[in-house]
């Protein structure tokens, strides 16, 4: 892949990339309770200010799998990279607006969506082309203006508040520049002149193949980095400052104390469906109050921890009053403000519909949220998913 | 003496059309043998190249359709025909691979002798797909189980066949490593339709 590049290596002054220095002065101890997987969330009892936004259904914004969410102050901004291929723009209360979904390599069209990032200060989209080596740049009304040629290769990208960037690159990814090639964050100020690295890709991880499920966050001003294989999550606030945030204490139950560079896949996804271990997947997300993390142990479990009081709400699933393992929730993908925002799969809603009326007499019924009724009523199982905002209680 | 002149010349024509003909006729055999043997030797790389079962099911037989299958396809009123079948459990790239190729081929035979048989549960899954690979054919859905005692169905993976005199010819299962068998494939199914 990198051969695609060559020539490009001369945009680069490898004698400026610098390594950036990390340090670990504030670091805060999260400890993971013990038996989180046999645990239920109680939904009713930890949210507060519930709205929900289904976004619009039609013809031309049929949205398959949300992979990215970006909620700007008038807009929406939804991501299906792998199913419908398009980037769907919405206004505020869901209304449809444009779709970016047009490939080719015409202008604005694009092969392939690897990662996108928003700068919501300059109004701007940024779709990452891999196959293109571009970034297309389209208005958040969806308007193609320009794009630009990167010099290197990575897997997600986010934008630092003085506008340069960080990129998760992959070991294997950049040969075409030896200095950088076997670093896993690379700081540049374009996508094209690079100016920093950090973080040596990990020889077990190298030899497993095994990737978090995320890696770069954006979080207010700054943007969390969780490298795979690691119990740490470090906060980047430029290019020249990283710093250990949070450590994630599993004691013996981390995976990591049980695995060595020689364990192969086969074998760390055995622990995995091993109760007694747990395995951070990298997917954080930070909201003044709270941090949510997702910590794998023969599935996904949600952790919300409260950074005023130190404690911890975990658990496999979700439960509602009267209504059990409430699977179209889902742990959330994004936060706006104090909101954590999760996307419900209308085909789990169709069928929850189902088992809730059966479940429910009309006085139980008439003692739920009346927005959620209506939800639950509106919604078909052809429809666009449905964005559920909420907040969580002290 | 004109006459033996008349003679001469017809028998020169007659000679003439007699080797432009054989020549015609040679260079297209020889292009179905060299057609025949780079599809061979494809076939054999698919054969080799996947030990699993999948590859078993490269091969090129013939099959009875099942009853209930003629049911369908004679409803549609269509007979030879090529039939692509995918649903919505299969690998997404192996059917993103394979439009192309099949839009290719449509120009050549036109899209009327491409049939799509599909299984989406969900009418919005099926219309993000066909959204999204523009697709022009016609387009039949059916419950995932309806035909699932052909066992190619078992492998749960993209497939299609030649429909003709009630029959399932050329059944074939495209491989997305290897695009030069699926164009000689298609490039069969041309020759076939003609």
């Amino acid at each position: 892949m990198a051969d695609r590049l060559k020539g490009y290596e001369k945009m680069v002054n490898e004698q400026q990339i610098k390594m950036t220095p990390v340090s670990a002065d504030n670091l805060q101890e999260i400890k993971i309770p013990t038996g989180i997987s046999d645990s239920a969330l109680p939904l009713d009892k930890i949210i507060t200010n519930v709205k929900y936004i289904p976004l619009e259904t039609s013809e031309h914004c049929l949205v398959g799998k949300i992979d990215q969410l970006f909620i700007l102050k008038d807009r929406i901004i939804v991501v299906d990279k792998m199913k419908a291929e398009g980037i769907y723009i919405f206004d505020k209360s869901g209304k449809f607006i444009r779709a970016i979904a047009a490939k080719g390599k015409g202008p604005g069209e694009f092969n392939t969506i690897r990662d996108v990032c928003v700068n919501e200060n300059a109004g701007e989209i940024l779709l990452f082309d891999d196959y293109s080596d571009k970034v297309n740049i389209y208005t958040t009304d969806g308007r193609f203006s320009s794009y630009k040629r990167v010099s290197y290769y990575f897997r997600e990208f986010a934008l630092l508040k003085d506008s340069t960037f960080i990129s998760y690159c992959k070991e294997g990814i950049n040969e075409h520049i030896s200095s950088i090639a076997k670093f896993n964050l690379i700081g540049s100020e374009n996508l094209q002149r690079i100016v920093s690295k950090s973080f040596a890709s990990s020889a077990r991880y190298i030899k497993n193949k095994i990737e978090n499920s995320e890696v770069l966050v954006r979080t207010g001003e700054t943007v969390l980095y969780s490298p795979t294989f690691s119990d740490t999550v470090y906060e980047v606030s430029s290019l020249n400052q990283i710093t250990a945030k949070y450590y994630l204490n599993m004691g013996e139950q981390n995976v990591l104390r049980h695995t060595t560079e020689n364990t192969s896949s086969k074998e760390f996804m055995g622990l995995l469906n091993n109760s007694k271990y747990y395995h951070y997947n990298g997917k954080i997300l930070e909201t003044p109050g709270f941090v949510f993390l997702e910590i794998t142990n023969r599935g996904k479990n949600g952790v919300f921890y409260s950074k005023k009081d130190k404690r911890i709400c975990a658990g496999s699933k979700y439960n509602i009053t009267n209504l059990p393992n409430v699977r179209f929730f889902t742990n959330p993908i994004a936060v706006s403000g104090s909101n954590f925002i999760s996307v419900l799969n209308p085909v789990e809603i169709a069928t929850s519909q189902k088992l809730f009326r059966s479940v429910s007499s009309d006085k139980e019924r008439n003692s739920y949220n009346p927005v959620f009724l209506e939800m639950m009523d509106k919604i078909s199982e052809n429809d666009n998913p449905v964005l559920m905002f909420y907040s969580l209680r002290n | 003496m004109k006459i033996k002149y008349i003679y001469i010349g017809t028998a020169v024509i007659l000679l003439a059309i007699v080797c432009v003909i054989s020549a015609f006729y040679f260079k297209a055999n020889s292009a179905d043998s060299t057609n025949d043997k780079r599809f061979e030797t494809l076939e054999k790389e698919a054969l080799t190249a996947n030990q699993d079962l999948q590859s078993k099911y490269a091969y090129f037989g013939a099959d009875k359709i099942p009853d209930s299958l003629i049911h369908l396809l004679d409803s549609l009123k269509i007979n030879n025909c090529l039939v692509y079948r995918f649903t919505q459990l299969n690998c997404n790239t192996c059917v993103e691979m394979e439009m192309p190729k099949l839009k290719k081929l449509a120009k050549k035979t036109g899209k009327d002798k491409i049939i799509l048989l599909v299984s989406f549960s969900s009418t919005k899954e099926l219309k993000i797909i066909s959204n999204k690979y523009k697709i022009d054919f016609q387009m039949y859905n059916i419950d995932l189980d309806a035909i699932n005692y052909l066992p190619i169905e078992e492998l749960n993976v993209p497939y299609c066949y030649i429909r003709k005199e009630k029959n399932i010819h050329s059944v074939f299962i495209p491989n997305k490593a290897l695009p030069e068998l699926s164009f000689a494939y298609y490039d069969r199914v041309a020759e076939s339709f003609r």
